[in-house]
């Protein structure tokens, strides 16, 4: 629609229509129970996360809190108050609030194995997170810059599964087969503490050789080939 | 309390040079302007016609949907049902929030089926308290 068609009053239906960023605008605001805000979050998380994998080249030396906090930015611009390095217990990496007191909390890391991992998920869940009604469920944000998300994600839900947590038990998520949701008994609040686990695609290798692949482009004569890198 | 340069200087953190920064300053500079002693009604077309005509119904969109969600709460979003008599009749979260979830929206005076309920309910949105209240 151009400026010169701009609508003159608003309609749900015209808001819904409008855009991926505002579709969800009435259905955030509408929220009343943690699992909806948590559920809303997650799918304004996921249309983040799309956009952020669109440019994997970008993003090679980009650092945790680098795409964290454009994670961050996104969560703001749809009206969450979200921040970064608040403190809780100790510095989240990513907490989001809203107005009825709902809490919930990220940790990311750039993967570097099951041990680094199960650090940053001791720290989500039993540093930061009380796991009570109004912060029973937090994410892990795992950053993938090498191959084979769907190996690393499973080698991961292993790894978590034989960790002896308490009432442990572990499904896929619905709406995107690398993700899966963990939930044990919280040792803090005695109840269940649900983690949505997500992985962002930031591998790049591209082996064509168009001319927008830098690492496979024939270099001038007398420079050395550059390597394929991971 | 927050003072309008906190506010000012928030939001040019989250929007930097984008056209939202504008936008919500220019929505922010209405809100302080508007009487308190009355209640205020603004529809989206009133705040289009706050800000410059360049800007893009979208821009406008993703402006208002941060004043407001949690972190800023500027504004206040409610609803209000049109229908072909052209009286607007309120409607509170629970009725919309219902309608959202059964596809169905009953009036809220008559109790009859609203048909294309989503093309007869509007959004206008309020100052919240928290305006009244910047220094």
């Amino acid at each position: 629609m151009s400026v010169d068609e701009s609508i003159g009053e608003l309609t749900l239906r015209q808001i819904e229509a409008f855009d991926p960023f505002t579709t969800r605008f009435i259905t955030r605001r509408l929220a009343n129970t943690y699992d909806k805000f948590v559920e809303i979050l997650y799918e304004d998380i996921d249309e983040i996360i799309q956009y952020i994998q669109e440019n994997p080249e970008l993003r090679k030396g980009d650092i945790e809190d680098r795409v964290t906090i454009e994670i961050l930015g996104n969560l703001r611009h749809q009206g969450y108050d979200a921040s970064h390095d608040t403190k809780i217990g100790g510095h989240t990496d990513l907490l989001v609030k809203n107005n009825k007191g709902y809490k919930w909390i990220g940790e990311a890391k750039i993967h570097d194995g099951n041990a680094y991992l199960w650090g940053g998920f001791m720290q989500l869940t039993e540093r930061y997170s009380i796991g009570d009604d109004r912060q029973k469920d937090g994410g892990m944000l795992i950053y993938l810059k090498i191959s084979d998300a769907d190996k690393v994600m499973k080698n991961w839900e292993n790894y978590l599964a034989s960790q002896n947590l308490q009432d442990y038990e572990h499904h896929p998520c619905s709406k995107n087969s690398l993700y899966f949701f963990s939930k044990y008994k919280h040792t803090k609040s005695g109840l269940i503490f649900t983690v949505r686990h997500m992985i962002i695609l930031l591998y790049f290798n591209p082996q064509d050789s168009s001319k927008d692949n830098p690492i496979t482009q024939t270099p001038p004569k007398g420079k050395t080939k550059r390597k394929l890198s991971d | 309390m927050s003072s309008k340069s906190q506010l000012v200087e928030q939001i040019h953190e989250d929007w930097a040079e984008e056209p939202q920064s504008k936008i919500c300053l220019s929505i922010l500079d209405l809100l302080l302007k508007l009487p308190t002693d009355k209640p205020s009604h603004l529809t989206y077309g009133r705040l289009r016609n706050t800000i410059s005509q360049s800007y893009a119904d979208r821009e406008l969109l993703l402006a208002v949907q941060y004043l407001t969600g949690d972190r800023t709460q500027l504004l206040e979003l409610h609803y209000e049902l049109i229908d072909e008599d052209d009286i607007p009749y309120p409607l509170d979260d629970d009725s919309v929030r219902l309608a959202q979830e059964t596809g169905e929206l009953f009036h809220p005076e008559t109790g009859s089926i609203i048909n294309d309920y989503k093309d007869k309910v509007f959004l206008y949105f309020t100052p919240s308290n928290l305006v009244r209240n910047i220094s």
